[in-house]
């Protein structure tokens, strides 16, 4: 007999983590909203209510060289790999990508197996600015309530109708308190509503629209920034340099869960962006990719770029919980629970330590098994990772930094003036079209296409329940099949 | 300009519709305002589509069918009847206001009565003025 | 049927006395565990004010039910599955979801057993905590039990001191009870078969006041009191009027509060509300959220009012006039709807703007019976056409 399992569980969606409760009923999944949260008191964008067709995407087999293979087999495989890595890599480097949907545990676990190996970590976030920690935040109030009482607020690359929607309603608090909003860089359309003044420019005019300005601005302004695989990371520094300057604060919206988490477990040690990366591995530069919950090769904007980087690669292994339409012939995929399922805790955007409500372990586990089957030795043992992650973050935590100036970096990003907020065809869903038409042509087409997919499937899906709950049509149903 | 009403007649397959027809065909004159939508029955008139109507930038909406135990499926216009009152309610509520919603039953040799319903109505919504739900003119 | 009125008491000693009100519900689903498939209450997680829907599977997790919770306001009617036989612990605008569904054909009647459980209103569990620390000084931890009574809303703390704040007070500082919740006039859920409550019991004496409201719930009631779980007995008529008269009182504020929060809507004029409902909708980002807590929106994906999106050009949205329409004659009210907004649009103000009006003109009020025909599905002659 099935029965009932509510999860207390976080939203995959952004780094802001809100929470909510997963109903897991067999192999249904549904959500019902967490109002006891004190991150979001319930609410949730469209992504959120969307998780029952987010989860019911999954990986469920493991995959070696492109063949079915159970995850003993993968297992070692992967550490075959690894060892034969190691005696041939020669100068060159290996990287660990794990943009975001892993737990503290596991981004530590990724960690020390990433200094078993010597292999670098990333992140995708390139250039990330060591103040970006919620620490550096005034805390007179709630993480987001500075956002109420701010009397100055600018928004640099954040749609926040469409993006991090849940801060709209605190920025239209500030707003009717007398706060002054000027946006940068989202669409006229979008913001008109919530800000004073309007900037929509190109991405590649994000900063330099920022320097005009700045001169400008209150002493006590609060940017809300976004910052992910794609941003421009000179306005990103540009904004941290001017809070180093004046009495201003930030707030970096990242665009993956738990991201934040890469600062306080000192994760990445790469500090690239997916598309210097995707340099190296094309030159030779980097010859072993571990792809931890990233499902670039499927969901990058220049997607076909990252599948083909990825497949020329020798010592190729995926790790994740998504599915994979066509795994690649060079590839060893090793498929993990999805992430309501995991055991762990997590950090938010506020800096919060949050617990995940499942009970099994993700890609902890595998690292740990990787390591055994390539006849090395690591701390890894999950009690011990759990301990030390809370430790890590309390200490963390604690120390406040200052903003402190940073060069900018060296090339300006994005190289090609499309513009996205949406970095993930799941997330595409909650985008309106004539967002996504700021997009080039090609990426909105995309986007459509991947919508119309998943809605396709979602919508035949319910079609099917509805009919098989009402006795009626089982005939009808008999039929079609 | 003058206000020119755009009104959206939903009519049932079997006696409006033949009423319509025979306005027509008896050269009965009648407002061209009104834009007809036919049903097989005016118990297929979904209250939704009566909003959309509304939402779409119509001024007013006539729901139509044949007279109370005539019904081609025997009981199809109680269906109408309740769908109506249902409907007025709401347009009162949300501030649309239910004058702009119209029952009529004509049946298929009413093509005067016809006319004459959509002649009245027209008038009545001229007098009403624009509905406040109608955007830009932008047909 | 004359509904039966009892006072029950759990009849294990430990369970009477540290239960909440003799422990006559936790009693009573310790004994029907076996029965039921699924037994569905709400479990604190943390604090009073934090709760998750777990369901009972063993006679010793009933332990882990925690009285009514009143800050943890979880819409159960989601939980209960077509096919597997439930017995649920709810609140009535949660009974009168549930009842909603039965008429959808989403739930059978004959599966579930609703064990009602009398309701002042529930409390937002974040507000409440901030609630706590300014005006209470105490901070969510160092309380264990929550009551409204009388017109107060009592905090139990941990060392067992009664702490209590007048309800008018705290809701015109701004916090209370949830808005939905202030006008709701359901308080005594006789749509269940069992409606239980600790209004009318004498003080002191650990008893539950139970009001047996269909034969299912007295078969239930006496199978239980066969097997030794529970024991009842008749009230005071005395008790029984005070029960009335709490209830009245309760719905007597509600109606104060109906007029305070809908009246200024009511009182418009028609292009004033229009310009209002628009103005209040206009913030919507189309997350779909309010239809995905609707106790009574059961349509799947295919239903008109997700064809287009909630943003669209209307000056309503379709997604939005839509929902006002279907909802008219189903809105129970329970202002799920408002809580999960992630703009803040009052939705459920909105909805019940419909529903009561629509109410009082036809008479039909949603989730109070099975067996009432909501009017437009009545499909009976018209008079007078």
């Amino acid at each position: 007999m099935i029965s009932l399992k509510v999860i207390d569980s976080h939203c995959p969606g952004c780094s802001i983590l809100c929470g909510v409760h997963i109903i897991e009923d067999g192999d249904t999944v549904d959500i019902e909203f967490m109002k006891h949260s004190v991150i979001n008191h319930g609410k949730l964008c469209r992504f959120g209510v969307e998780l029952p067709s987010y989860y019911a995407q999954r990986l469920d087999t493991c995959y070696v060289n492109g063949v079915e293979a159970t995850y003993d087999e993968a297992i070692h495989a992967a550490g075959a790999s690894f060892q034969a890595w190691l005696k041939e890599r020669g100068r060159s480097d290996g990287v660990i990508l794990c943009t975001g949907d892993a737990t503290n545990e596991e981004l530590l676990a990724l960690k020390r197996m990433g200094e078993t190996f010597d292999i670098r970590r990333a992140s995708g976030i390139g250039h990330i600015v060591s103040t970006l920690g919620p620490s550096s935040m005034q805390k007179k109030f709630g993480y987001f309530e500075v956002i109420e009482h701010a009397k100055s607020i600018v928004l640099v690359d954040v749609d926040p109708s469409v993006r991090y929607p849940l801060i709209l309603r605190k920025i239209q608090i500030a707003r009717d308190q007398g706060a002054e909003v000027v946006s940068i860089g989202a669409d006229k359309a979008h913001v008109s509503h919530v800000a004073d003044t309007v900037y929509a420019v190109t991405p590649d005019k994000v900063a330099l629209t920022l320097q005009d300005i700045k001169d400008d601005l209150p002493s006590h302004t609060l940017f809300i920034c976004g910052v992910g695989p794609y941003s421009d990371m000179s306005a990103v520094v540009e904004v941290n340099n001017i809070c180093a300057a004046t009495s201003s604060r930030a707030m970096f919206l990242k665009d993956h869960a738990n991201s934040e988490a890469t600062l306080p477990y000192e994760f990445d040690n790469m500090r690239k962006s997916v598309d210097e990366i995707l340099d190296d591995i094309e030159s030779g530069r980097i010859s072993a990719v571990m792809l931890v919950e990233t499902p670039y090769m499927e969901t990058y904007l220049d997607d076909k770029r990252f599948r083909a980087a990825c497949e020329s690669l020798e010592h190729f292994l995926i790790v994740q919980s998504r599915p994979l339409s066509s795994p690649p012939g060079n590839a060893i995929v090793i498929s993990i629970p999805p992430f309501y399922q995991r055991k762990g805790t997590v950090v938010n955007i506020c800096g919060r330590l949050l617990e995940m409500g499942g009970d099994k372990e993700g890609a902890s586990r595998a690292c740990r098994d990787i390591i055994t089957a390539a006849g090395l030795k690591a701390p890894l043992d999950y009690e011990g990772i759990n301990e030390d992650a809370i430790r890590m973050h309390e200490r963390w935590y604690s120390h406040k930094p200052e903003y402190r100036r940073v060069p900018p970096p060296e090339r300006n990003y994005p190289t090609t003036p499309f513009h996205v907020y949406e970095p993930n065809p799941y997330l595409l869903r909650a985008m309106p079209y004539p967002v996504a038409k700021r997009a080039s042509p090609e990426v909105y087409d995309t986007a459509r296409t991947k919508e119309r997919y998943v809605r396709k499937d979602a919508v035949a899906k319910g079609v099917v329940l509805a009919y098989e709950r009402d006795k009626r049509y089982t005939d009808t149903i008999s039929h079609y099949e | 300009m003058s206000f020119e009403p755009r009104i959206i007649a939903f009519l049932c397959n079997w006696c409006s519709y033949g009423a319509a027809d025979m306005a027509g065909t008896s050269r009965v004159q009648y407002p061209s305002n009104v834009r007809i939508i036919r049903f097989m029955c005016s118990g297929r008139i979904d209250p939704n589509f009566v909003v959309e109507a509304f939402l779409r930038g119509a001024d007013g909406v006539m729901m139509t069918g044949c007279h109370i135990g005539d019904c081609h499926y025997i009981d199809g216009n109680y269906k109408t009847v309740h769908r109506y009152e249902f409907l007025s309610h709401y347009l009162d509520v949300l501030g649309i206001g239910s004058e702009r919603l119209k029952l009529a039953w004509c049946s298929a040799a009413e093509g005067n009565k016809f006319a004459s319903e959509v002649k009245e109505f027209t008038d009545l919504i001229r007098g009403l003025g624009p509905s406040p739900m109608r955007g830009d003119d932008d047909e | 049927m004359m509904n039966k009125l009892y006072w029950g008491w759990a009849t294990d000693e430990s369970m009477r006395l540290g239960g909440e009100s003799g422990g006559f519900v936790t009693a009573l689903l310790r004994s029907l565990i076996d029965d039921y498939d699924d037994v569905i209450v709400i479990r604190k997680v943390g604090t009073i004010f934090e709760g998750s829907v777990v369901s009972l599977s063993s006679a010793d997790e009933t332990k882990r039910v925690q009285g009514a919770l009143h800050s943890v306001c979880i819409e159960l009617s989601h939980y209960i599955r077509k096919g597997r036989r439930t017995a649920i612990v709810l609140k009535p605008c949660d009974a009168r979801a549930v009842i909603e569904n039965i008429k959808r054909n989403h739930v059978d009647r004959d599966e579930v057993l609703l064990i009602g459980l009398n309701c002042g209103g529930t409390l937002p569990p974040v507000p409440a905590m901030n609630m706590l620390s300014s005006q209470y000084d105490l901070q969510p931890d160092d309380v264990v039990k929550e009551e409204i009574d009388k017109g107060n809303l009592i905090f139990t703390t941990t060392a067992g001191d009664e702490v209590s704040k007048s309800i008018d007070d705290l809701e015109a500082s701004g916090y209370g009870r949830r808005e939905s919740c202030r006008y709701c006039d359901v308080k005594i859920p006789t749509m269940c078969d069992l409606a239980c409550g600790n209004w009318g019991t004498p003080s002191g004496k650990n008893m539950t006041f139970v009001e047996v409201c269909t034969t299912h719930g007295m078969d239930v009631l006496t199978n239980a009191i066969d097997a030794g779980a529970v024991d009842v007995k008749e009230p005071s008529e005395k008790l029984s009027t005070i029960r009335t008269k709490v209830e009245g009182a309760m719905k007597k504020l509600a109606r104060t509060w109906d007029k305070k929060l809908l009246g200024r809507m009511r009182d418009m004029g028609e292009a004033e509300r229009l310009e209002h409902i628009q103005r209040t909708l206009a913030p919507c980002i189309g997350c779909y959220g309010c239809r995905k807590a609707c106790p009574v929106c059961k349509c799947s994906d295919d239903c008109k009012c997700m064809q287009f999106a909630p943003d669209d050009v209307y000056p309503i949205s379709l997604f939005h006039s839509i929902r006002l329409l279907h909802l008219m004659e189903s809105c129970i009210g329970c202002g799920n709807c408002t809580d999960v907004c992630p703009v803040d649009i009052p939705l459920a103000h909105l909805h019940q703007l419909f529903a009561r009006s629509y109410e009082s003109k036809t008479g039909y009020k949603p989730g109070m019976s099975v067996d009432d025909v909501p009017p437009l599905s009545r499909g009976d002659f018209p008079e007078g056409y």
